[in-house]
């Protein structure tokens, strides 16, 4: 049987999601998300240049058709701020999912999860499919889960950090309670924070400064969509539990006196 | 400006004959329009409808409310489109551990 993530019955193709910030260029994005499998790509609202409308434009460079669309509200602090942002992505027309941050702090980029839960309520009663990005607090997580999230996103560690999973049993408690995707947002710093992100059970990760910000971004892209892949027939497969001491793999059987 | 009123109305979308042009805050800087709704407020930023979203007062305008929508002086418009974004704002900090 096919191993595919579904939420709210949108069948997804890839269990990497990526984020289009940092890049060098257009160009450069849109060969990094080729690279990377990835079928979700996130991006931000902001002001269109009215000044200059020859700007170019991301989604020129993106095939629309092929990838989930995926607005966020990156850079909001206030639950006002975060509604105000999802509604103008909803309204821009290419879906009603909106990856909901309500930042509490600049210098960490934590999440604000009071406001959070606030914003997940309100979003979810207007029909939204929201994915809100919060702490790696298994209680936290549950409470989001309760306010209509259609997946919830804990952080591995601060945006952009490349820390990798600060708290995995975090991760993993929340994902024994969970009964909504578990998606692991920010803190991937390299190929194996991914795996081990999959190899715990989570659902997806969505990875954006760790594909931008390495020397080569496409090399790595592909590096992610492999780390992902590995982790999730890992976890599927079941690994062997650890132990102190050594279990000879040989037969013992045969040996030379 | 000194203004005199006596405005052409030639394109169509143009206010009045007598109407001069109206002061708008769009995106944050000012702006004077003679146009009368916001479809061709739009068209006259060459902003194609299909990828934006926009707001006039703090309040969602539905595409197919924008051929209807009329502007008044003062009215504040926010005009918004994707653009590449991952996670929080990119933070001009950094640490190597």
């Amino acid at each position: 049987m096919e191993d595919r993530l579904i939420i709210r019955g949108i069948e997804f193709d890839s269990r990497l999601w990526v984020g289009t910030g940092k890049y060098k260029d257009f160009e450069e994005t849109a060969r990094a998300v080729e690279a990377s499998g990835a079928d979700v790509v996130t991006v931000a609202v902001r002001r269109v240049n009215i000044t200059d409308r020859n700007s170019p434009n991301l989604l020129d460079h993106l095939d629309t058709k092929r990838y989930k669309i995926l607005p966020n509200t990156a850079g909001c602090y206030t639950v006002e701020d975060a509604l105000r942002y999802s509604r103008l992505a909803r309204e821009a027309g290419v879906s009603d999912m909106i990856k909901l941050e309500v930042i509490g702090d600049e210098k960490t980029l934590f999440p604000d999860t009071i406001g959070l839960l606030r914003a997940t309520e309100v979003l979810a009663k207007e029909g939204f499919i929201v994915f809100p990005y919060t702490n790696d607090d298994p209680i936290m997580a549950k409470r989001l889960e309760d306010a209509g999230a259609a997946a919830v996103m804990p952080l591995g560690a601060p945006i952009g950090s490349g820390l990798g999973l600060r708290n995995p049993y975090n991760i993993k408690i929340i994902l024994e309670a969970a009964r909504v995707p578990i998606i692991v947002d920010a803190g991937v710093g390299t190929a194996s924070d991914a795996t081990i992100a999959m190899e715990l059970g989570c659902d997806a990760v969505l990875i954006n400064t760790a594909i931008a910000g390495a020397k080569d971004p496409i090399a790595m892209a592909a590096a992610m969509k492999h780390a992902v892949v590995a982790g999730r027939l890992a976890y599927k497969a079941g690994r062997i539990p650890r132990r102190l001491y050594a279990t000879a793999s040989s037969p013992l059987d045969g040996m030379l006196a | 400006m000194g203004d005199d009123g006596w405005q052409s109305s030639l394109s169509t979308g143009k206010r009045g004959f007598f109407s001069a042009a109206m002061k708008l805050r769009i995106n944050g800087e000012d702006y004077e329009s003679e146009r009368e709704t916001l479809s061709a407020l739009l068209e006259e930023l060459k902003v194609i409808p299909g990828r934006v979203a926009v707001e006039v007062n703090l309040k969602v305008v539905r595409r197919a409310d924008y051929p209807n929508l009329v502007l008044k002086e003062g009215d504040v418009v926010e005009i918004v489109n994707f653009v590449g974004g991952g996670q929080g704002k990119p933070s001009a900090r950094r640490f190597d551990c």
